[in-house]
């Protein structure tokens, strides 16, 4: 007995020298019990991966002005003298969007594309918590598009109606870890109108998207979509879109500088319409999203 | 006997430790820096601080997340790029007050504490100045010290737009009470 209270003693006697670090591991360790846990941030840098939407919202009372711009293929048939595709811009949209709330979003934007107005509902239902309590982040987003260009022959937009689509997508996102994060996105594009008459007005795709950091401030970006459309499947002028980017972020700005094959940037305009393959002719083209935010 | 002996010296032994010791567990750290497009200001209220009245001892810890900004694209690049709080979650202190301080009396004591600081990692031995104000059986404590972002390897990415200063001004109020 003696000999344990020796022990203890001399225990209590080396205990003073590291007192300092038993406080920090004490005052540590009473934090971990209390920490309720957190929301993970930055699963993307932006509200797109390049096509595709992320589960970044826009914080509340923040709006994003935004430019994106689609050129023509790099293999484009005037070779130099049209900067491989830069003369010949196959889309540009521009969009106003807002911060309503730190999980809803609204946009407005409008693109070269049919003349495409779009407005569009963001909603942030989930998001991934660094406990894993919460594995993903989950939003949902809903779009209208209306063409305001004019009818190309008789029977195209014969009624006002045939002018409008809808977007519904799903956006299931997982940061796993502080370099990469993923995503997948179910989603159902409906066409009110449809000119060749064995293409559907419903039509079903998933996409992929992802960022793999390898700075501080710029990433690779990629995404990818799959539409389930026999026709297009079979068709040797469609090919499924895939994107491919590099992104920066400067404070407030995210540049992403990146090769589509898709045309167009409003996904009911590039879903159901890419014509053009990354292996066939350098049928890819350079391309470029800007966002700018700013706190009203 | 002995065995009674022994319980009752643990006891003590708990006792003791138990009564000197006081805890904050929502200190107010906020940190200023001057920048030339808009000064850079946030506010941290999860600040933690255990304090060994017996012994001196002192020690913080300041969660980099739980700094609030005015903008919060700058909370998001001040925990991504700047402090990088994914590998480096919590800024700390552990250290002892230089001075003899009667935690028992009232008053106000001007104070050091020397021990060492930790932020992004890097850890440097620095000596502080405090004010403690003690009250019955709570103990404030005020302090402000200036940070140099380059003294703790925090490099400013040359890309920004919101260039932010070298120096940092940090400001701590933290209320302690007896810890249970």
């Amino acid at each position: 007995m003696l000999k344990y209270l020796k022990l203890i003693c001399l225990l209590s006697l080396t205990i003073p020298t590291f007192a300092q670090d038993d406080l920090l591991k004490m005052l540590q360790d009473s934090n971990k019990t209390n920490k309720a846990s957190e929301p993970v941030s930055a699963t993307f840098k932006g509200t797109r991966v390049i096509s595709a939407h992320t589960t970044e919202m826009l914080s509340r009372r923040n709006l994003d002005f935004r430019v994106a711009h689609r050129f023509g293929t790099v293999g484009d048939q005037n070779g130099y003298h049209s900067l491989f595709g830069l003369d010949n811009s196959s889309d540009i949209r521009i969009a106003f969007e807002y911060g309503l709330t730190d999980d809803i979003t609204l946009g407005f934007s409008r693109s070269k594309q049919l003349e495409s107005y779009e407005g569009f509902i963001k909603y942030r239902l989930l998001k991934q918590t660094t406990n894993n309590k919460i594995p993903v982040s989950l939003g949902l987003v809903v779009n209208t598009v209306v063409a305001g260009v004019d009818s190309r022959y008789n029977t195209e937009y014969a009624k006002g109606v045939h002018r409008f689509s809808y977007f519904y997508e799903a956006i299931i996102a997982r940061k796993v870890n502080s370099y990469l994060s993923l995503e997948i996105l179910p989603a159902l594009l409906h066409r009110n109108y449809v000119n060749d008459p064995a293409d559907k007005n419903d039509l079903f795709t998933i996409g992929a998207g992802g960022r793999l950091r390898f700075s501080r401030s710029s990433a690779i970006v990629a995404d990818y979509y799959y539409v389930f459309s026999d026709i297009r499947q079979n068709s040797p002028t469609y090919f499924m879109p895939l994107a491919i980017g590099y992104e920066v972020e400067t404070g407030g700005h995210v540049f992403s500088l990146m090769f589509t094959n898709a045309e167009y940037i409003v996904e009911n305009n590039f879903l159901p319409n890419t014509s053009t393959s990354w292996f066939k002719n350098f049928g890819f083209r350079f391309s470029f999203n800007i966002s700018r935010i700013f706190k009203i | 006997m002995k065995k009674i002996i022994f319980i009752l010296f643990l006891f003590t032994a708990l006792g003791c430790t138990a009564q000197s010791i006081y805890i904050c567990r929502s200190g107010e750290t906020t940190f200023f820096s001057k920048a030339p497009l808009e000064d850079i200001e946030a506010v941290n209220k999860n600040t933690t601080s255990l304090l060994n009245t017996a012994t001196s001892d002192i020690v913080f810890t300041v969660p980099m997340k739980a700094f609030k900004f005015k903008k919060d694209l700058m909370r998001e690049h001040f925990n991504e790029k700047y402090v990088e709080s994914d590998k480096f979650p919590d800024a700390t202190f552990k250290g002892k007050i230089n001075e003899k301080v009667d935690f028992t009396k009232d008053g106000i004591y001007k104070v050091t504490a020397t021990g060492k600081l930790k932020i992004h990692g890097v850890e440097k031995d620095r000596t502080e100045k405090g004010t403690l104000v003690i009250k019955g059986k709570e103990i404030n404590l005020h302090t402000e010290l200036e940070v140099l972002v380059k003294d703790f390897n925090i490099e400013i990415p040359q890309l920004v737009f919101e260039k932010v200063s070298e120096k940092i001004d940090v400001k701590l109020d933290a209320t302690y009470v007896p810890y249970k």
